[in-house]
């Protein structure tokens, strides 16, 4: 250790050295700039990134004792005074932050590229692959890449230059791009302690014997909490066992390393085809397969369910219409060629009579990795509890913390004011929100957990994988006769899966059988992520359709018109037939040479899910509108959504709406799940703002005497003129008014597993077109274009909802081209460490998307609004599977396309 | 305490572990395999800088992979070594991480990163990638631990015959540098063969022969900051005929490749492509697949014949990887 001295954003000032820590640790830890994150901790991610002597670095390798001299700039310094710089400007403008975690490390990525180009280059425009290499090193898990290349080209260019009258599309980007917004692993309290879990190694076990004395007697722990009882059942490696807390990180490592966990340890299954075998070790009992976490959007509800092995499976229906439908499906599929079971891939002619497509698609599991991981500040206040946590769940888990620790209701808060990433991992009350509350209790301090990426990535939650036997059958005409799927979601420790049932969404009309099974193993559980069980579905469904178009020589888009009866869908194929270059395609694999293109199409379907008891309140105050409401900011923008509403709705600037989320004791609101955010919160937002002008109609008519009064667009008409809203808001502060969101018309949405919950009618819908390039040499995809329509009633922010969709799409990309969950099989342990090897998309795989909001449906919904957050997952992987079938003539089955599959050398 | 010895002596007798720019030897402290007070080699001015000698080009151990990338002599003289400087990890570590970090880098594969997991770089007693996930394993030379060797600027180095400097030990050829063998000939699953106190100082690049020119070709899933899967390099001289040439292959062995029987086969012959493609064709002699890396025999061959291509260009232009 010793005292040196550097510069920091301008001043000079000294801090501590020491051969352990890194300038990460100096910056954000001793001098608090938590503007630079830290996330992956081996240089991969750039969320780290701090500017050193004008050169970009990650801060999370460079070892602290060579800062000395040095002059660091961080997002903080950025600018001059209150004037921000012309990369942070366009940022505001042009919409690029999504969660905003990865935005402080790009803002400054983007500022040393910007300030290279002018030094040389002046005001011109700067070619996208220089954009792209300067910014390779900044990951972003949301996938804003394309407002982030567009905001610093254009801010090279000097759009930005001058001003400060930037629009911001979204409430928080300014808190995002200056570093000042505070996330849950920000959150710091005086005397707060660190928290680190201990995990098992083993991923069958039974924990014999602890001895955690000497972790508890080492200098600066305060505390040890045993999460598992000795005797405890261990079904994954890295479940957690034992908490630590300690002054420093450090201590609580150490500390956590000196506890002694005596394992009996058994052969794993640690892979579905080994929890399926002969003999495979069990994961659950007949008594605890209760325990079982969900790995989809909603609890498992199997009605009546079967086991075999670790293999949990509907019953078969007896009688009723599933059973008549799963008879009709046989028949059908008696007179084809007498397609069975088996395994292989086929799809043949059947004689006149149709064909019969069948084959097995596989999906590899896919990790949610947020930037910001798990992370939770608890801090115990007597018999009051105050929980930080980077949740998508304020409410739900306020909930769940009150069952708990039996409390009451008004005694806990849970708070969320920015959230990096979820992506549906951070829906309920996970390890480190009870490690954090425990450790918190038996210190009484407050206490923070923090998930390293390693464990982020072992159990923080991933997409189950997935084999999917889907077989088709055709008639004379080349309609759609009958359907069967039968999907195995590798689960893990969790249970739940509709792959097949999705698969059932599109093609109205033929009958149809739909089998999920979930293979439950010794791994970490699924969790519901981004349209649980959607992209697996649509990946083998909308590849088997192209092959039926292929076998009988038809165009696919024209196929699907013929087969797809859905209204909404039949708008998009049109929009396919006019906006996409699809008209032009030539024939399969027509191009020579070794890099061919190819063009696929794949449509899609989701639910309309909404949260009908959400509430929004307004408050009229001095200073303006306050809008609350008891949910949470994930990187959707829904702050910005209801500030929309009501500075439109009364002719305000944006600037005076405040929006006040992320705190589980405002007005009861939703949960950032089943895209049914802006279905829940804009139909209610709306209902409050009709509310207070009616009730500022009567505040004014009675203040002012107004004669003929009534509400008008622009305010309160009466017959002596209008009073402007603004006016009457100031007659009638304070003022507080709640609405809640009107049912829809039509038929009442069916619950769905609590009067919270509910599934509405009708089917957002995507249909997607996608341009790839291959390269056969190497076994390579790179996806070169893709345009996607939309069908979701409507685009209630088209800025920000196409600003989702290229992150769905993005999202999807990586899922398609690079993303697998490794297991190693002798141990099942989850390989890997940190974004060094578990490959997210970057920069430069990302292509130019096309949104197209096809208007129109979702009449019975107030506002038309319905939620895409999910829908835009869906049909990326089938475009691109279908687009390399056009390129090649090859039909590639399993994701993700690696170059051994693509080369013909899969093992 | 870190030391900052100023003189190579002192340094030398401080015995490690050393430290360049830190971003190696900051991840090996985290897994807890660097034991001891690091040693600190940038006061050291032998290390430093970038210069032409007589008879080439010296460039300094510490020398940073952003320096590097951007040096005008190397850039023109060995524009392959500035490209794969270039293409290494992304711009914020390129700005920390040295050329002798780079090549004297331990490995990357996952069982030796995974602090849970034993394996023969660790003391262990089995190679667990070999019946495990070893997608980016090695196929040749696999009769040990079966990760390659992770530095393209070996590679590269290797191909311009660069040799480097060690105090204590003199020049060294890379694979001098970076290959030792047991008694019974199997490779020892280290990243290189320095004892404590032995210091890698500098490289030195042969000047280049007149008319000289020279391809580095990498394969990677994405298209920027990965890690290649395949990475080639060569230099040669001739126009019709090719006069010399040299080609090493990178992620393909516990050290960099060359590939003798490539060149043998195309030197003093024509430059055309069908002797190009026969020359290609025997890339991997000699390889050894094990069941999840088949697939880099074909990229390997594919890449040695587009890096020749490059180097000798038929009428139509060689497509780049499409990544």
């Amino acid at each position: 250790m010793g005292v040196e001295r550097f510069s920091v954003n301008g001043v000079e000032r000294s801090f501590e050295s020491s051969d352990t820590d890194s300038a990460l640790d100096v910056v954000r830890d001793q001098i608090g700039l938590t503007g630079a994150k830290r996330v992956c901790e081996a240089g991969a991610c750039g969320a780290c990134t701090v500017l050193v002597d004008g050169a970009p670095a990650a801060s999370c390798l460079m070892p602290s004792d060579t800062l000395g001299g040095r002059r660091v700039v961080t997002v903080e310094g950025l600018g001059g005074g209150d004037r921000l710089h012309p990369v942070q400007r366009a940022f505001l403008a042009q919409d690029a932050v999504q969660c905003g975690y990865c935005t402080p490390g790009f803002v400054l990525a983007g500022v040393a590229f910007f300030e290279d180009w002018r030094a040389e280059h002046g005001t011109g425009v700067p070619p996208e692959s220089e954009i792209r290499a300067a910014l390779s090193g900044q990951l972003c898990r949301c996938g804003c890449y394309l407002r982030i290349l567009d905001a610093v080209r254009e801010a090279c260019a000097g759009r930005y230059d001058d001003g400060d009258d930037a629009v911001a599309h979204r409430h928080e980007t300014l808190e995002k791009v200056t570093g000042r917004a505070e996330y849950t692993t920000d959150v710091r309290y005086p005397s707060q302690l660190e928290g680190v879990l201990v995990t098992s190694p083993y991923a069958n076990a039974v924990v014999r014997e602890m001895d955690d004395g000497a972790a508890a007697g080492l200098p600066g722990v305060r505390a040890v909490v045993r999460l598992l009882p000795e005797g405890g059942r261990i079904r994954h490696a890295g479940q957690e066992i034992v908490a630590v807390a300690a002054d420093t990180a450090a201590a609580a490592r150490e500390a956590a390393a000196a506890v002694k966990i005596r394992y009996d340890h058994s052969p794993a299954a640690t892979s579905m085809d080994a929890a399926m075998a002969e003999g495979a070790p069990l994961v659950y009992g007949p008594k605890d397969r209760k325990s079982a976490p969900s790995a989809g959007e909603v609890p498992v509800l199997f009605p009546r369910r079967r086991w075999r092995g670790n293999v949990c499976s509907p019953a078969p229906p007896l009688a009723g219409r599933a059973a008549r439908a799963d008879r009709a499906v046989r028949r059908a599929f008696e007179e084809g060629t007498g397609a069975g079971q088996e395994a292989a891939p086929r799809a043949e002619g059947a004689g006149q009579g149709g064909a019969v497509v069948d084959g097995v698609w596989r999906t590899a599991g896919q990790s949610h990795v947020p930037l910001e991981a798990h992370a939770c500040v608890a801090s115990w206040d007597g018999d009051s509890l105050t929980v930080h946590l980077s949740t998508q769940a304020v409410s739900l888990v306020a909930h769940a913390v009150a069952r708990r620790w039996h409390l009451k209701s008004d005694q806990v808060r849970v708070l969320a004011d920015h959230v990096g990433g979820a992506f549906g991992a951070k829906q309920g009350l996970t390890a480190e929100a009870v490690a954090a509350i425990e450790l918190s209790r038996a210190s009484g301090r407050p206490v923070r957990v923090v998930l390293d990426q390693r464990a982020e990535l072992a159990v923080g939650g991933h997409r189950p994988a997935s084999r999917t036997h889907l077989a088709l059958r055709t008639g004379a005409d080349g309609g759609l006769t009958a359907l069967r799927v039968e999907a195995f979601a590798d689960t893990g420790t969790a249970l739940g899966s509709d792959i097949a049932k999705v698969a059932g969404l599109l093609y109205p009309g033929a009958p149809r059988t739909l089998r999920d099974h979930s293979v439950v193993s010794h791994r970490p559980p699924g969790k519901p992520f981004r349209a649980p069980s959607g992209p697996p579905a649509f990946w083998a469904l909308e590849q088997a359709v192209d092959e039926a178009a292929h076998r009988q020589g038809r165009d696919p888009l024209e196929l699907r018109r013929a087969w797809d009866t859905e209204p909404v869908r039949r708008r998009l194929y049109d929009w396919v037939a006019t906006a996409t270059p699809w008209p032009e395609r030539g024939p399969v694999a027509a191009g020579g040479g070794p890099v061919r293109r190819g063009l696929g199409l794949a449509a899609a379907a989701w639910y309309y899910y909404l949260q009908p008891r959400t509430k929004v309140r307004a408050r009229v105050d001095t200073e303006g509108v306050e809008i609350s409401v008891a949910t949470q900011e994930i990187g959707t923008g829904c702050r910005s959504l209801l500030v929309s509403v009501f500075a439109d709705g009364l002719g305000l600037a944006p600037g005076e709406v405040r929006a006040r989320i992320g705190d589980s004791r405002l007005t009861p609101g939703p949960l950032a799940a089943g895209s049914s955010t802006t279905a829940s919160l804009v139909p209610a937002a709306h209902d409050t703002l009709d509310r207070l002008r009616r009730r500022l109609l009567a505040t004014a008519t009675r203040e002012l005497g107004l004669r003929a009064a009534a509400v008008a667009l622009d305010g309160i008409r009466h017959a002596g003129g209008t009073v402007t809203w603004r006016e009457a808001l100031r007659l009638a502060a304070p003022t507080e008014v709640t609405g809640r969101r009107p049912r829809d018309r039509g038929r009442r949405p069916e619950p769905w597993y609590s009067p919270f919950f509910g599934r509405g009618q009708g089917a957002p819908s995507i249909v997607q077109v996608t341009e790839v390039e291959v390269d056969e040499r190497f076994g390579l995809v790179r996806v070169v274009r893709t345009w996607c329509g939309l069908a979701v009633g409507r685009a209630v922010r088209p800025v920000l909802a196409t600003t989702q969709c290229h992150g769905a799409v993005i999202q999807s990309i990586g899922q398609t081209l690079y993303e697998e969950r490794l297991t190693d099989p002798a141990t099942g342990l989850t390989l890997h460490t940190s974004l060094e090897n578990y490959p997210i998309p970057g920069i430069g795989d990302v292509p130019e998307i096309t949104v197209d909001f096809v208007p129109g449906g979702f009449d019975h919904v107030a506002q038309q609004a319905v939620g895409l957050a999910e829908l835009a997952a869906l049909a990326t992987p089938a475009s691109i599977g279908n687009a390399v079938f056009h390129a090649t003539g090859r039909r590639m089955r399993s994701l993700p396309l690696d170059p051994a599959q693509l080369l013909g050398e899969a093992e | 305490m870190t030391h900052r010895p100023t003189r190579l002596a002192r340094a030398a007798r401080l015995g490690g572990p050393y430290r360049a720019g830190g971003t190696e030897l900051t991840r090996l402290r985290r897994l807890g395999l660097a034991e001891g007070e690091p040693v600190d080699l940038r006061e050291l001015a032998p290390l430093r800088g970038i210069e032409r000698t007589a008879d080439g080009l010296r460039i300094g151990a510490m020398v940073t992979l952003r320096e590097l990338a951007g040096h005008p002599e190397v850039r023109t003289h060995y524009p392959a070594l500035a490209q794969g400087a270039l293409a290494v990890a992304n711009p914020q570590v390129r700005s920390l991480a040295t050329v002798g970090g780079n090549v004297l880098q331990q490995t990357r594969c996952a069982y030796f990163t995974h602090p849970d997991t034993d394996c023969l770089r660790k003391g262990g007693t089995d190679c667990p990638a070999r019946d495990g996930h070893h997608a980016e394993a090695a196929v040749f030379d696999v009769r040990s631990c079966v990760a390659p060797h992770s530095s393209t600027l070996a590679t590269i180095l290797a191909c311009f015959g660069a040799l480097a400097q060690v105090t204590g030990r003199g020049t060294l050829s890379l694979d001098e540098l970076l290959h030792q063998e047991t008694t019974g000939g199997v490779p020892r699953p280290v990243p290189h063969t320095l004892a404590p106190g032995e210091l890698l100082t500098a490289f030195m690049l042969p000047a280049p022969r007149p008319g000289e020119r020279s391809a580095y070709l990498r394969v990677s899933r994405r298209a920027l900051a990965d890690w290649p899967l395949v990475e080639v390099a060569v230099r040669c001289a001739g126009a019709a005929r090719v006069e010399c040439v040299r080609v090493v292959a990178g992620a393909v062995a516990p050290r960099p490749w060359r590939l003798r029987a490539v060149e043998e086969a195309v030197l003093a012959g024509p430059a055309t492509p069908d002797a190009l493609r026969r020359g290609a064709a025997l890339a991997t002699t000699g390889a050894h697949a094990l069941p999840g890396t088949r697939y880099k025999l074909r990229q390997l061959e594919a890449a040695v014949l587009a890096a020749l291509e490059r180097c000798w260009p038929a009428s139509q232009e060689v497509p780049a990887p499409a990544r």
